[in-house]
Protein backbone atom coordinates (compact mmCIF):
# COMPACT_ATOMS: atom_id res chain seq x y z
CA UNK A 1 0.00 0.00 0.00
CA UNK A 2 1.51 3.46 -1.10
CA UNK A 3 0.39 6.11 1.56
CA UNK A 4 0.91 8.84 -1.16
CA UNK A 5 -1.68 7.71 -3.40
CA UNK A 6 -3.82 6.82 -0.39
CA UNK A 7 -3.79 10.69 0.56
CA UNK A 8 -4.04 11.69 -3.39
CA UNK A 9 -7.20 8.99 -3.81
CA UNK A 10 -8.76 10.67 -0.86
CA UNK A 11 -8.53 14.21 -1.82
CA UNK A 12 -10.19 12.79 -5.33
CA UNK A 13 -12.99 11.53 -3.38
CA UNK A 14 -12.97 14.36 -0.97
CA UNK A 15 -12.90 17.13 -4.58
CA UNK A 16 -16.18 14.60 -5.53
CA UNK A 17 -17.87 15.23 -2.79
CA UNK A 18 -17.18 18.89 -2.80
CA UNK A 19 -18.26 19.30 -6.46
CA UNK A 20 -21.63 17.16 -6.09
CA UNK A 21 -22.15 19.68 -2.95
CA UNK A 22 -21.82 22.82 -4.56
CA UNK A 23 -23.97 22.18 -7.78
CA UNK A 24 -26.75 20.43 -4.71
CA UNK A 25 -26.63 23.39 -2.97
CA UNK A 26 -26.58 25.65 -5.65
CA UNK A 27 -29.91 24.29 -7.16
CA UNK A 28 -31.90 23.23 -3.95
CA UNK A 29 -30.81 26.97 -2.00
CA UNK A 30 -32.74 28.86 -5.16
CA UNK A 31 -36.14 26.58 -5.26
CA UNK A 32 -36.00 26.57 -1.81
CA UNK A 33 -35.51 29.87 -0.34
CA UNK A 34 -35.49 28.91 3.26
CA UNK A 35 -32.22 27.05 2.55
CA UNK A 36 -30.54 30.57 1.17
CA UNK A 37 -31.78 32.62 3.98
CA UNK A 38 -30.20 29.94 6.25
CA UNK A 39 -27.08 30.39 3.94
CA UNK A 40 -27.12 34.67 4.34
CA UNK A 41 -27.90 34.13 8.43
CA UNK A 42 -25.45 31.68 9.12
CA UNK A 43 -22.71 33.21 6.79
CA UNK A 44 -23.44 36.18 5.67
CA UNK A 45 -23.81 35.63 2.27
CA UNK A 46 -25.10 32.17 0.97
CA UNK A 47 -22.34 31.95 -1.50
CA UNK A 48 -19.75 32.50 1.08
CA UNK A 49 -21.86 29.68 3.02
CA UNK A 50 -21.33 27.48 -0.37
CA UNK A 51 -17.96 27.93 -0.26
CA UNK A 52 -17.20 27.39 3.33
CA UNK A 53 -19.40 24.36 3.63
CA UNK A 54 -17.69 22.96 0.40
CA UNK A 55 -14.38 23.26 1.93
CA UNK A 56 -15.80 21.08 4.91
CA UNK A 57 -17.17 18.50 2.73
CA UNK A 58 -13.26 18.12 1.16
CA UNK A 59 -11.76 18.34 4.33
CA UNK A 60 -14.49 15.56 5.76
CA UNK A 61 -14.86 13.74 2.55
CA UNK A 62 -11.09 13.31 2.32
CA UNK A 63 -10.55 11.98 5.89
CA UNK A 64 -13.33 9.40 5.41
CA UNK A 65 -12.20 8.40 2.09
CA UNK A 66 -8.57 8.30 3.66
CA UNK A 67 -9.40 5.85 6.54
CA UNK A 68 -11.37 4.05 3.87
CA UNK A 69 -8.46 4.19 1.33
CA UNK A 70 -5.76 2.85 3.51
CA UNK A 71 -7.26 -0.50 3.54
CA UNK A 72 -7.37 -0.60 0.06
CA UNK A 73 -4.47 -2.87 -1.90
CA UNK A 74 -4.93 -1.27 -5.10
CA UNK A 75 -5.34 2.56 -5.71
CA UNK A 76 -7.62 3.27 -8.60
CA UNK A 77 -6.16 6.58 -9.16
CA UNK A 78 -6.95 7.15 -13.19
CA UNK A 79 -10.93 5.76 -12.80
CA UNK A 80 -11.18 8.08 -9.98
CA UNK A 81 -10.22 10.97 -11.98
CA UNK A 82 -12.22 10.09 -14.46
CA UNK A 83 -15.25 9.81 -12.58
CA UNK A 84 -14.03 13.17 -10.96
CA UNK A 85 -14.39 14.86 -14.32
CA UNK A 86 -17.39 13.58 -15.45
CA UNK A 87 -19.15 14.48 -12.39
CA UNK A 88 -17.69 17.79 -13.30
CA UNK A 89 -18.91 18.19 -16.46
CA UNK A 90 -22.18 16.69 -15.68
CA UNK A 91 -22.42 19.12 -12.55
CA UNK A 92 -21.75 21.79 -14.72
CA UNK A 93 -23.94 21.43 -17.37
CA UNK A 94 -26.60 21.09 -14.79
CA UNK A 95 -25.84 24.61 -13.56
CA UNK A 96 -25.71 26.22 -17.04
CA UNK A 97 -29.11 24.65 -17.66
CA UNK A 98 -30.46 25.43 -14.23
CA UNK A 99 -29.44 29.19 -14.76
CA UNK A 100 -31.05 29.39 -18.47
CA UNK A 101 -34.20 27.68 -16.80
CA UNK A 102 -34.15 30.22 -14.00
CA UNK A 103 -33.02 33.26 -16.12
CA UNK A 104 -35.43 32.74 -19.09
CA UNK A 105 -38.24 31.00 -18.06
CA UNK A 106 -39.11 31.28 -14.77
CA UNK B 1 -16.05 52.09 -4.59
CA UNK B 2 -13.75 52.46 -2.54
CA UNK B 3 -9.99 51.96 -3.25
CA UNK B 4 -9.55 48.89 -1.14
CA UNK B 5 -12.25 46.96 -3.05
CA UNK B 6 -10.95 48.40 -6.79
CA UNK B 7 -8.06 46.93 -5.37
CA UNK B 8 -9.32 44.02 -4.38
CA UNK B 9 -11.19 43.54 -8.03
CA UNK B 10 -8.04 44.19 -9.69
CA UNK B 11 -6.45 41.28 -8.32
CA UNK B 12 -9.36 39.24 -8.41
CA UNK B 13 -9.15 39.94 -12.29
CA UNK B 14 -5.12 39.31 -12.47
CA UNK B 15 -5.01 36.26 -10.26
CA UNK B 16 -7.57 34.63 -12.23
CA UNK B 17 -5.85 35.09 -15.51
CA UNK B 18 -2.79 33.29 -14.08
CA UNK B 19 -4.65 30.74 -12.76
CA UNK B 20 -6.31 30.13 -16.13
CA UNK B 21 -2.62 30.20 -17.54
CA UNK B 22 -1.25 27.93 -15.10
CA UNK B 23 -4.00 25.19 -15.67
CA UNK B 24 -3.62 26.13 -19.31
CA UNK B 25 0.47 25.58 -19.16
CA UNK B 26 -0.28 21.86 -17.00
CA UNK B 27 -2.60 21.04 -20.16
CA UNK B 28 -0.06 21.71 -22.87
CA UNK B 29 3.10 21.05 -21.00
CA UNK B 30 1.80 17.33 -19.51
CA UNK B 31 0.97 16.64 -23.28
CA UNK B 32 4.53 17.14 -24.12
CA UNK B 33 6.57 14.04 -25.64
CA UNK B 34 9.30 15.39 -22.58
CA UNK B 35 7.08 16.29 -19.55
CA UNK B 36 8.93 18.32 -17.21
CA UNK B 37 8.10 17.40 -13.76
CA UNK B 38 9.34 19.91 -11.94
CA UNK B 39 7.98 22.88 -14.00
CA UNK B 40 4.23 20.97 -14.27
CA UNK B 41 4.48 20.31 -10.04
CA UNK B 42 5.47 24.15 -9.46
CA UNK B 43 2.97 25.54 -11.85
CA UNK B 44 0.41 23.37 -10.79
CA UNK B 45 0.78 24.46 -7.54
CA UNK B 46 1.07 28.48 -8.40
CA UNK B 47 -2.75 27.61 -10.68
CA UNK B 48 -4.10 26.61 -7.52
CA UNK B 49 -2.78 29.50 -5.38
CA UNK B 50 -3.74 31.19 -8.18
CA UNK B 51 -7.18 30.61 -8.24
CA UNK B 52 -7.99 30.72 -4.07
CA UNK B 53 -6.40 34.27 -4.16
CA UNK B 54 -9.10 34.85 -6.70
CA UNK B 55 -11.94 33.35 -4.49
CA UNK B 56 -10.85 35.77 -2.10
CA UNK B 57 -10.46 38.88 -3.13
CA UNK B 58 -12.95 38.54 -5.62
CA UNK B 59 -14.88 36.89 -3.12
CA UNK B 60 -14.98 40.29 -0.89
CA UNK B 61 -15.93 42.37 -3.56
CA UNK B 62 -18.89 40.11 -4.43
CA UNK B 63 -20.26 39.61 -0.81
CA UNK B 64 -20.00 43.29 0.25
CA UNK B 65 -20.08 45.63 -3.12
CA UNK B 66 -21.24 43.69 -6.43
CA UNK B 67 -25.06 42.79 -4.63
CA UNK B 68 -26.12 46.31 -3.45
CA UNK B 69 -24.24 48.46 -6.13
CA UNK B 70 -23.55 46.44 -9.59
CA UNK B 71 -26.29 44.18 -9.69
CA UNK B 72 -28.87 46.97 -9.90
CA UNK B 73 -26.94 48.47 -12.57
CA UNK B 74 -27.19 45.22 -14.83
CA UNK B 75 -30.61 44.36 -13.88
CA UNK B 76 -31.92 47.91 -15.32
CA UNK B 77 -29.34 48.08 -18.07
CA UNK B 78 -30.08 46.56 -21.64
CA UNK B 79 -28.37 43.15 -20.85
CA UNK B 80 -30.15 42.14 -17.30
CA UNK B 81 -29.33 38.51 -18.54
CA UNK B 82 -25.80 39.15 -17.94
CA UNK B 83 -26.82 39.03 -14.38
CA UNK B 84 -29.45 36.24 -13.78
CA UNK B 85 -27.79 33.51 -16.32
CA UNK B 86 -23.53 34.79 -16.66
CA UNK B 87 -22.98 36.01 -13.10
CA UNK B 88 -25.08 33.18 -11.03
CA UNK B 89 -23.42 30.56 -13.81
CA UNK B 90 -19.91 32.18 -13.01
CA UNK B 91 -20.48 32.65 -9.03
CA UNK B 92 -21.26 28.79 -8.73
CA UNK B 93 -19.19 27.32 -11.46
CA UNK B 94 -15.91 29.19 -10.17
CA UNK B 95 -16.25 27.28 -6.64
CA UNK B 96 -15.26 23.96 -8.16
CA UNK B 97 -12.14 25.19 -9.62
CA UNK B 98 -9.71 25.15 -6.42
CA UNK B 99 -10.80 21.90 -6.05
CA UNK B 100 -9.97 20.77 -9.60
CA UNK B 101 -6.59 22.70 -9.33
CA UNK B 102 -6.23 20.86 -5.68
CA UNK B 103 -6.53 17.54 -7.36
CA UNK B 104 -4.12 18.46 -10.35
CA UNK B 105 -1.31 19.66 -7.93
CA UNK B 106 -1.72 16.83 -5.84
CA UNK B 107 -1.94 14.52 -8.83
CA UNK B 108 1.23 15.80 -10.02
CA UNK B 109 3.35 16.26 -6.11
CA UNK B 110 1.84 12.71 -4.99
CA UNK B 111 1.29 10.50 -8.30
CA UNK B 112 3.88 11.54 -10.63
CA UNK B 113 5.64 8.00 -10.38
CA UNK B 114 2.12 6.06 -10.73
CA UNK B 115 1.22 8.92 -14.13
CA UNK B 116 4.49 7.50 -15.62
CA UNK B 117 3.28 3.80 -15.27
CA UNK B 118 -0.36 4.02 -16.54
CA UNK B 119 -1.30 4.93 -19.21
CA UNK B 120 -5.08 4.97 -18.28
CA UNK B 121 -4.32 7.53 -15.51
CA UNK B 122 -2.30 9.88 -17.70
CA UNK B 123 -4.91 10.03 -20.26
CA UNK B 124 -7.82 10.56 -17.19
CA UNK B 125 -5.25 13.41 -15.79
CA UNK B 126 -5.07 14.96 -19.15
CA UNK B 127 -8.57 14.80 -19.66
CA UNK B 128 -9.19 16.30 -16.06
CA UNK B 129 -6.53 19.40 -16.39
CA UNK B 130 -8.30 20.00 -19.96
CA UNK B 131 -11.63 20.17 -18.75
CA UNK B 132 -10.18 22.33 -15.64
CA UNK B 133 -8.37 24.70 -18.67
CA UNK B 134 -11.26 25.34 -20.61
CA UNK B 135 -14.07 25.79 -17.90
CA UNK B 136 -11.97 28.68 -16.51
CA UNK B 137 -11.64 30.02 -19.83
CA UNK B 138 -15.33 30.19 -20.27
CA UNK B 139 -15.41 31.56 -16.33
CA UNK B 140 -12.94 34.44 -17.16
CA UNK B 141 -14.57 34.68 -20.49
CA UNK B 142 -17.84 35.79 -18.35
CA UNK B 143 -16.39 38.29 -16.09
CA UNK B 144 -15.55 40.08 -19.60
CA UNK B 145 -19.27 39.68 -20.34
CA UNK B 146 -20.21 41.04 -17.00
CA UNK B 147 -18.02 44.32 -16.93
CA UNK B 148 -19.18 45.02 -20.22
CA UNK B 149 -23.04 44.53 -18.84
CA UNK B 150 -22.39 47.22 -16.24
CA UNK B 151 -21.23 49.77 -18.94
Amino acid sequence: MDKRLAILNACIWGALAAVVFIVAITVTADLYLPLKDWLKWAFGHHWVGKGILAIGIFAVGTCIAYAISLRAEVQRIGSNLTLLMRISVAGTLALVFFFIYEAFFK
Amino acid sequence: MTPLLQNLLIAHVIFGILGVGAVYGVWMGFMKHRISWKFLQCISFLGFLFFVLSWVSGGYYYATYYGKAVKPVIQKGAYPWAHAFIMEFKEHAFLLLPFLAAVIFLTLWLGRAHLEQDERAKRAFVRLVGFTALLSIVIAASGILISGAVR
